[in-house]
């Protein structure tokens, strides 16, 4: 092919994930010729999610509620402490989560929602090249004078790009050699990832809605903590869809090995919890899928930027790893803003490294790198307090349940061997340092 | 005289692993139950063609009957390296092999000076493998069935060879004439379908793709030239198997076991 | 099949959808550094149980990358036994239908 023959591009994304497709949307709302490499078949053929947080897509796109594969909002919430048999529970939601904007928080299938987005950000001009890897970059120069310069495509052509914007995902092969190859600095602590695992199960509509007491447009997200994931730094969830439910849970990579239980062990284990079991009753799997997310909190977070590059969603460790657990909002304001970087330098004629310093400054004064900041010892704070998510509550639900036993008993002798139990083998002092740590979590 | 060829491109349903019941209880398919893809035996077709044009030099037209579902055929062959595609407005589940052969014949004396049409086999989702013997009949040309590779083509002549069950044999037809791909390559034959290219995707993004009605191509009513009629279709009830785990240490429960076999239970 | 009773992992993976590349694994485990690490992690870890003893060698270990649900977890874990991971090719491995 003659070099005549070339599509110029003013920039090139890694990934058609939320982080990668919002920049390509923004860079061709601007008028601005942006190729999307995604190497599924289609976008979202590889990504796993449950709930779409989407303040950031209602900025750029106001109409997603009505026009988004969303399954149904999250109307109400409900965090579950399991101890061996015995719950505890706390529900909570508001009239507007079952309204428009429903709190911009939705169960999705990703899959499905993805493959939308991708179809958003074509229409606004941007091409989407699916099923294609991208192996490395193209650098130019050396030491210093490195920069990248373009993508290339296994068994394809080299595509050139004054920027590259890098949103690989959790499993960031081409940002880590990036980051290798033009010497960004890691964070200032080991990035650290947990596994997701997930089932999707098929129930009809109207078991769902009546199993979970919603109405037809309403949906819920339970989390689970305590007995079921025996130690590990992770929780289970539950998200209604539209007929079927997302089960699953995450946990620390490292805090599974140590355990040296099966992935598969974990998730049988909190569907055979009484609590849950009765929540999935004659479901039918209809999916099983994995995979990481990166919960190194803020001080994990490495160089996002160098000569011709940024670094953009998972990829770059944006997720806010507390009670939250959002991230694809992180990851389509971290889009954006590479976006709007890349923006000002191909106008200005310059992405030097200097130039896209840019993009760290607008995302450490934005509600981003804020949030992250403000929740960066949560992995200390879990990791340094195991019984957090394992005996507290499994005292606390103990607790409840012999406070209201009933018996022949009087009530101030059954209330008085509720807390002996309840103080035996509760390490005082400790507990008192760990929920007052624990206040970080939330 | 230069091959102009037309290769058929359809898009199947992709039935290869299923989940979930396809069929509801009324027999119709349910939307959304199942993808699509590239007829794999037509993709080898194309990239037949496709070999033509880059040893010899040859105009490659692709024809793709039905609107798209999920996988936009016409333009994947594009991405390719076809030079053109054309749609033909018809809906491929109502129509079986005959009309969608006189369709497609039409097609190709539209397109005119085609002398060698190519198309895959394998048609999981119709009658059963009539297409190539119906669309042949059609345009009244020689074919060539169940075609492993094209040995040679001349100005006047191809010559394809194919797998029997002693070895292989050569066959010989005049052109213009049909051949029908049937060989399921694997990913590592030498033969097997090229991938898109990204370069052709930037350009052909957005390339019209014109669309042909049946009325245009003289045939008003295409249901009409069916020589066969779907009665219905029905779900085959999922079998539900039942594991059991015998304990091999314990006699009795083999022995259960063993019998309950036996009684075919 | 219900929920309630729990279903083998192969079941599990059974539901969902590949875009097989059988002639290309994209993993493969480094049998002198998997000997040498000693740790097995692989085995417990993934997620899909790509990674299984040998059938003939317990300290060898046998990738079966078709199942990949290409999370990375394996390269996270137990990066000391020799796991290496490359993208399978475009379309290729897994191909979620929910996600």
């Amino acid at each position: 092919m003659s070099s005549d023959d070339t599509v110029p591009m003013d920039a090139i994304v890694v990934g058609g994930g939320p982080a990668g497709l919002t920049a390509a949307l923004v860079l061709a709302r601007a008028g601005r010729q942006v190729m999307v490499v995604e190497r599924g078949e289609y976008c979202g053929a590889k990504n796993v999610g449950g709930l779409l947080y989407g303040s950031v897509l209602a900025r750029l796109m106001p109409e997603y509620v009505r026009e988004a594969p969303l399954e149904r909002p999250v109307s109400r919430r409900r965090l579950t402490f399991l101890a061996d048999t015995e719950e505890i529970a706390l529900e909570f939601g508001a009239a507007a989560w079952s309204e428009p904007p429903f709190n911009h928080t939705h169960v999705v299938h990703r899959s499905q929602f993805d493959r939308w987005y991708a179809k958003q950000a074509e229409d606004a001009g941007a091409n989407l090249i699916e099923g294609m890897v991208v192996d490395a970059l193209l650098y130019e120069g050396d030491r210093a004078s490195k920069r990248a310069v373009g993508v290339r495509l296994r068994g394809d052509e080299e595509f050139r790009a004054p920027i590259v914007i890098l949103a690989d995902g959790a499993n960031c092969l081409v940002s880590e050699s990036a980051r290798l190859a033009l010497g960004l600095r890691p964070g200032r602590v080991r990035q650290e990832y947990a596994i997701g695992v997930k089932e999707i199960l098929g129930l009809p509509r109207g078991t769902i809605e009546d199993r979970f007491q919603l109405e037809p447009h309403q949906g819920m997200a339970l989390d689970f903590f305590g007995v079921p994931f025996r130690g590990l730094i992770g929780a289970g969830f539950i998200y209604t869809a539209r007929e079927s439910l997302h089960l699953g849970f995450a946990a620390r990579i490292e805090s599974l090995a140590r355990s040296g239980l099966t992935p598969n062990e974990v998730i049988e284990g909190f569907k055979a919890h009484p609590a849950v079991r009765r929540l999935i009753r004659g479901a039918e799997l209809l999916e099983y899928s994995a995979h990481m997310i990166p919960e190194g909190g803020y001080d994990a977070i490495g160089d996002l930027h160098g000569p011709g590059v940024m670094i953009a969603g998972d990829a770059a460790g944006l997720v806010n790893f507390s009670l939250y657990k959002e991230g694809t909002n992180l990851a389509m304001e971290s889009g954006a803003m590479a976006a709007e970087t890349a923006l000002e330098a191909l106008k200005a004629g310059d992405t030097s490294a200097a130039r896209l310093a840019a993009y760290r400054r607008r995302l450490e004064d934005s509600w981003v790198m804020s949030d992250l900041r403000r929740y960066r010892h949560v992995g200390e704070v879990l990791a340094g307090s195991p019984d957090l998510l394992d005996l507290y509550p499994r005292k606390a639900a103990k607790l409840l349940t012999d406070y209201f036993a009933v018996s022949c008993r009087s009530k101030s002798e059954v209330q008085r061997e509720a807390w002996r139990a309840f103080w035996r083998g509760l390490p005082k002092l400790r507990a008192a340092r760990d929920l007052w740590r624990a206040r970080r979590l939330v | 005289m230069a091959l102009t060829i037309a290769v058929v491109a359809r898009e199947v349903w992709d039935t290869r692993d299923l989940s979930g019941t396809v069929l509801d209880e009324n027999g119709r398919l349910r939307p959304g139950a199942l993808p699509t893809r590239y007829e794999p035996e037509d993709l080898n077709a194309l990239e037949a063609a496709l070999r033509l044009k880059d040893a010899q030099g040859a105009t490659v037209t692709v024809l793709s009957p039905g609107e798209v579902r999920q996988v936009d055929v016409a333009r994947e062959a594009l991405y390719r390296g076809a030079d053109g595609a054309v749609r033909i407005a018809a809906d491929p589940d109502e129509l079986d092999d005959a009309a969608l052969g006189a369709l497609l014949a039409a097609a190709i004396r539209k397109l005119g000076s085609v002398n060698l049409v190519l198309v895959g086999t394998a048609v999981p989702d119709t009658a059963g493998s009539l297409l190539a013997r119906h669309l042949a009949q059609a345009l009244g040309w020689p074919a060539i069935l169940w075609v492993d590779a094209i040995e040679e083509t001349a100005a006047d002549r191809v010559i394809a060879r194919r797998a029997i069950e002693m070895g292989y044999e050569s066959v010989e037809a005049p052109l213009p004439a049909l051949l029908a791909i049937g060989v399921a390559l694997l990913e590592d034959d030498p033969r097997a379908p090229r991938p898109a290219k990204a370069m052709l995707k930037l350009k052909l993004k957005k390339a019209e793709v014109p669309v042909w009605t049946p009325a245009e191509l003289g045939i008003p009513d295409p249901a009409a030239r069916c020589v066969t009629r779907r009665r219905r279709r029905e779900p085959v009830p999922p079998r539900v198997i039942e594991t059991r785990t015998v304990d091999p240490e314990n006699e009795a429960e083999l022995r259960a076991m063993l019998d309950s076999v036996r009684k075919g239970a | 099949m219900s929920n309630d009773e729990s279903m083998p992992l192969t079941d599990k993976l059974y539901r969902t959808r590949y875009e097989p590349d059988a002639a290309h694994p994209h993993v493969r485990v480094d049998a002198e550094a998997y000997r040498r690490a000693g740790t097995k992690k692989l085995l417990k870890i993934c997620p899909a149980e790509v990674y299984k003893p040998a059938p003939n060698d317990p300290e060898a270990v046998q990738t079966s990358h078709e199942n990949c649900l290409e999370c990375g977890t394996c390269r996270q874990a137990a990066p000391e036994e020799g796991v290496e991971w490359t993208m399978p090719d475009g379309g290729k491995g897994v191909k979620y239908r929910y996600g």
